[in-house]
């Protein structure tokens, strides 16, 4: 293992020591993986106490932990189907896709928090019904945020119903051609109200010239009557790309609709930024760049291996770094700079 | 129990009232007769078939039909579910699931709304709302219809009930039945009733091996060692028990031994009955109502029906080859 890394990993054996890890709910159930070179290196691990899942943290130090989302009866067992599985919980990921040139972008995580938020306040409750309390949101030490459903009923929703669920974000298979015919007014529930709200709203909203009789369009609107739309395919494509979720690449719905996939173990330590992975309480008012940093103050001195535009963390202004430079930064920007791989101990 | 409720389990042999039934009936699947079992395989082979007028053919049979009609239907239902998980062909599976749910479905949307109501409740907690049945989406999810028009995107939802009209309802409850056959499993060695197992490989047959139609008089010097064995008990006075009786019969039927003299062949075991005895051969040869004449099984068949007795003889895997050939090979 390359000294970066080993440096790394001492520096989470001290952090482990101290603080611990938090057992997930159902600990005996669940599968464990973790990873030094990869996200995975290993996995059909498990555990039957908190304590026990401690002392292999501090043991081992793994760069990267992650644990089932399913509960099995036996879930060290391999291969997959003799594991059993019992149940799982539903899980959503948002993951912000950057292209910023800054470490620290809170622009695009904030965006992936904004459509969090946006599922839990447009559809998980309204729709589905879920209790605010049975939903757990974390940040997942990285790039985005993992929304838990904990409540026996989603327990067991097979692979088919989890994926109906990511289609019914995404609007997938919705019929518009039924809406404008005539099939949702405001009062409809579901997509067809959703729809019907939305263009409404946007009517009512706008000052385009060809809504110059407004009241009538609105009054005939509220009953369902989308006549004056009717082939207007670029106008409900707004209205849809508005409303839906955007849950991102292909891989990040898999988290929701794979049951056999394994995801960041809250309370654990991401390899590739020194950030805790940990429960958020007021996604508002969250900031990971302050809240997820773990480490401490003292300097401690790097050597830059790329340049590195200012950023931002624990609410102090660092940099900017040019390549080659050796500096003195406190030592939690250290393990995020080195994590991040654009520096090295020095 | 009154003929109309007879019929309601007949029509929905899946229910709660179906099963409460046949308890009552103290129907055990363990000593079913073998007409019973093999009503059971063919209602999966009808189901292969072009179904598209099957369920109005059935609707009009149960309405019209009285006991002894209806019984078959309820009883064949929980038969062919086991010998349908028994096959662990996935695609036999659906296309019988998929017909008994377009029956039922059929039948469903003939119901009023309360009976439809009644059943519905038996296997989702629906709730009733003006001209709309609320169900949880998680009951819904786990047994949605294929369809676009039945995408949860295209229904209604609210705080976590999905608004259903009657006819997606029964949709909903047939889909339901459809998920419960094609998710069902069975250990073979759970089946103490080795009939099932025969029937499944009907279901299943395998027609690689070829017999000449007709092999000529009988020669008890080309029987195979597990026919001779099973011949040879039967002269003694010891019980003979059913599954070697049942392949026996096959066997004497296959190689058209004329049936008095096959009856002569059971005289000799201590609860002989002839009227019995001919009964049941006359089945094997296909002479009763539903003229199906059961093939031999195959000879790893016979190994697991455990009534195989190989030797070095046995060159062939099958009964009726080894009989074939060996009597070709003495002329």
């Amino acid at each position: 293992m390359n000294p970066a890394a080993e440096f790394v990993r001492k520096k989470f054996r001290e952090y482990y020591q101290k603080k611990g890890v938090i057992a997930p709910e159902g600990i005996e159930k669940r599968e464990f993986g973790f990873g030094n070179d990869k996200k995975i290196d290993y996995r059909h691990l498990s555990f039957t106490k908190e304590e026990e899942l401690k002392n292999y943290f501090v043991t081992n130090s793994p760069l990267y932990a992650s644990f089932s989302s399913a509960y099995y009866e036996f879930p060290g067992a391999q291969p997959m189907p003799k594991k059993n599985i019992l149940a799982a919980d539903l899980i959503f990921e948002f993951d912000a896709e950057c292209h910023h040139d800054s470490l620290t972008c809170s622009e695009c995580l904030d965006k992936a928090k904004h459509d969090t938020q946006r599922l839990i306040d447009d559809f998980l409750i309204p729709d589905f019904g879920f209790d605010r309390k049975d939903i757990k949101i974390t940040f997942s030490g990285s790039r985005g945020y993992h929304l838990y459903v904990v409540n026996e009923e989603v327990r067991h929703l097979n692979g088919d119903a989890r994926r109906a669920i990511v289609d019914y974000l995404q609007a997938k298979n919705l019929d518009i051609k039924s809406i404008i015919r005539g099939g949702a007014t405001l009062k409809s529930k579901g997509w067809r109200g959703r729809l019907a709200k939305a263009a409404y709203e946007y009517v009512r909203a706008s000052n385009e010239k060809k809504f110059t009789e407004k009241e009538e369009i609105l009054k005939k609107m509220a009953e369902g009557n989308y006549d004056l739309f009717r082939g207007a395919h670029s106008f409900w494509d707004k209205m849809l790309n508005e409303q839906i979720i955007h849950l991102g690449s292909a891989i990040d719905q898999s988290v929701t609709i794979d049951i056999s996939r394994l995801i960041r173990l809250p309370s654990t330590l991401h390899g590739g930024s020194s950030l805790l992975c940990k429960y958020v309480d007021n996604l508002d008012e969250f900031n990971p760049f302050r809240d997820a940093v773990v480490f401490y103050n003292p300097p401690m001195k790097i050597k830059f291996t790329k340049d590195v535009s200012e950023m931002v963390l624990k609410e102090q202004t660092l940099g900017p770094f040019k390549a080659g430079e050796e500096k003195n930064v406190p030592e939690y920007a250290a393990l995020y700079l080195i994590c991040k791989e654009v520096a090295l101990p020095a | 129990m009154a003929l109309e409720d007879l019929r309601f389990c007949a029509k929905y042999p899946f229910t709660k009232e179906a099963r409460e039934y046949l308890d009552f009936l103290k129907i055990n699947l363990d000593n079913l007769d073998d007409a019973t079992i093999e009503y059971g395989a063919k209602r999966i082979t009808e189901s292969l078939g072009d179904f598209s007028k099957y369920a109005r053919e059935k609707f009009e049979q149960i309405r019209t039909s009285k006991e002894p009609y209806l019984m078959n239907e309820l009883i064949s239902y929980p038969v062919s579910k086991i010998l349908t998980a028994l096959t662990e062909d996935r695609s036999l599976k659906k296309k019988f699931a998929k017909a008994e749910a377009q029956k039922v479905y059929y039948f469903l949307q003939l119901e009023n709304e309360d009976s439809l109501y009644n059943i519905a409740k038996q296997f989702f907690h629906p709730q009733k709302e003006k001209d709309w049945f609320l169900i949880p989406f998680q009951e819904y999810l786990n047994n949605m219809p294929e369809e676009k028009e039945y995408a949860l995107v295209n229904l209604e939802i609210e705080d976590g009930r999905i608004r259903l009209d009657k006819e997606k309802l029964a949709k909903l409850v047939s889909q339901y039945l459809y998920q419960s056959i094609v998710t069902a499993k069975i250990d073979k060695r759970d089946i103490k009733n080795k009939m099932f197992l025969y029937f499944v490989d009907e279901i299943k047959k395998d027609r690689r091996y070829a017999v000449p139609e007709d092999l000529g008089k009988v020669e008890f010097e080309a029987f195979p060692p597990c026919m001779r064995k099973i011949y040879h008990e039967l002269q003694s006075e010891e019980k003979v028990s059913h599954m070697p009786r049942f392949v026996f019969s096959t066997f004497l039927a296959s190689i058209k031994m004329p049936i008095e003299e096959a009856v002569s062949l059971f005289k000799n075991q201590s609860n002989f009955n002839e009227k019995k005895t001919r009964y049941y051969l006359e089945h094997s040869y296909g002479l009763k109502s539903n003229k199906t004449k059961y093939s031999v099984p195959t000879c790893s068949k016979m190994e697991s029906y455990g009534v195989c007795c190989r030797d070095n003889t046995c060159r062939w895997n099958h009964p009726m080859t080894y009989y074939a050939k060996t009597k070709k090979a003495r002329k």
